[in-house]
């Protein structure tokens, strides 16, 4: 890594780069839509959803090993952990409002859709406020898709959902946001992989 | 008024050499990082990232804390203050000194 800009990036998100973390809540999320939508009527066996989670958390475990064996520690400033604090604080009250009038109603629109939506930005917002750049350009990129996607229904594209196999749009919502969190964590690894030296220097003793 | 080369002259050595800058820049970044974090983002060897980092505890500008983790050691490096106001002082020096050297004659 030549560029200190990028340093700075790199040291202030390095939490956030840790996109592996994010695969098996990722995952987790797909099967419990895959599940819920196989369901015919009342559930009654809850195997699938309890082992997803078990799972999920085991590989989160052994992902954290990975990050802090083959990459170091970070521990952000007070400041960052605030910030995010806030902003998970208020994106999950906006989400369990969102997902309660998603389910309370048939709307045009898919309300926790566009919160993922508004929720990326304002990560996106956070993450590059202190480094400007063009970092992480799959947040807005992922905001832009989510927001589209929620409204789809409201621009005509009635009961798209259903063209991939799901029965509502509710499902057809979660499972783009565990696909895109997928998708995210693997580019987001990428790039903490990417902006590290491929290898140690040689033969530079005098810079001492 | 100084002239581009005392400007030049004035800035921190124990700062400004490149790869103790990179240390410095990602230690003002986060509260702290410890040594294999510091190793990958720099690229630096472990004898001469342990000689930086020698030469910045020595100046005062970081403070290193050695213990075990898990059962294994680690060693945790934090910017000191003095090591905040002068790495920031050396930011703007050097902002300073490349918006003077546009104007600059030959």
């Amino acid at each position: 890594m030549r560029d200190l800009k990028e340093i700075r990036f790199v040291a202030t998100n390095y939490y956030n780069l840790q996109g592996l973390r994010a695969i098996p809540l990722g995952f987790c999320l797909v099967f419990v839509i895959l599940w819920t939508n196989s369901l015919q009527g009342q559930a009654r066996n809850f195997l699938v959803p309890v082992l997803s989670l078990i799972g999920s958390l085991i590989l989160l475990f052994a992902i954290d090993r990975y990050y802090l064996h083959t990459f170091g520690r970070v521990q952000r400033t007070p400041e960052s952990r605030r910030l995010e604090w806030l902003i998970s604080a208020v994106g999950g009250i906006l989400a369990l409002g969102a997902l309660w009038l998603d389910l309370s109603f048939i709307l045009p629109v898919s309300l926790i859709g566009l919160v993922f939506s508004a929720g990326l930005l304002a990560d996106y917002i956070r993450i590059t406020w202190l480094v400007k750049g063009r970092f992480l350009l799959y947040y807005p990129l992922g905001a832009v898709l989510m927001a589209v996607l929620s409204i789809l229904q409201l621009l005509g594209v009635s009961n798209w959902w259903q063209v991939c196999g799901l029965k509502s749009q509710l499902l057809g919502i979660s499972m783009a946001i565990g696909i895109f969190t997928i998708i995210a964590g693997i580019w987001g690894h990428i790039f903490l992989v990417c902006s590290l030296p491929s290898r140690v220097e040689t033969n530079n003793d005098h810079t001492i | 008024m100084t002239t581009p080369f005392e400007e030049l002259a004035g800035l921190d050595r124990l700062i400004h050499e490149p790869a103790r800058l990179s240390i410095m820049t990602a230690l003002a970044a986060c509260k702290s990082a410890d040594y294999l974090f510091l190793q990958r983002l720099t690229g630096l060897t472990g004898g001469n990232l342990s000689s930086h980092l020698s030469k910045l505890e020595e100046g005062g500008l970081i403070q290193i804390e050695k213990r075990f983790i898990d059962k294994r050691p680690n060693t945790q490096v934090q910017i000191t203050e003095k090591g905040r106001i002068a790495t920031e002082r050396h930011w703007i020096q050097l902002e300073n000194l490349r918006k003077d050297s546009q104007m600059w004659k030959p």
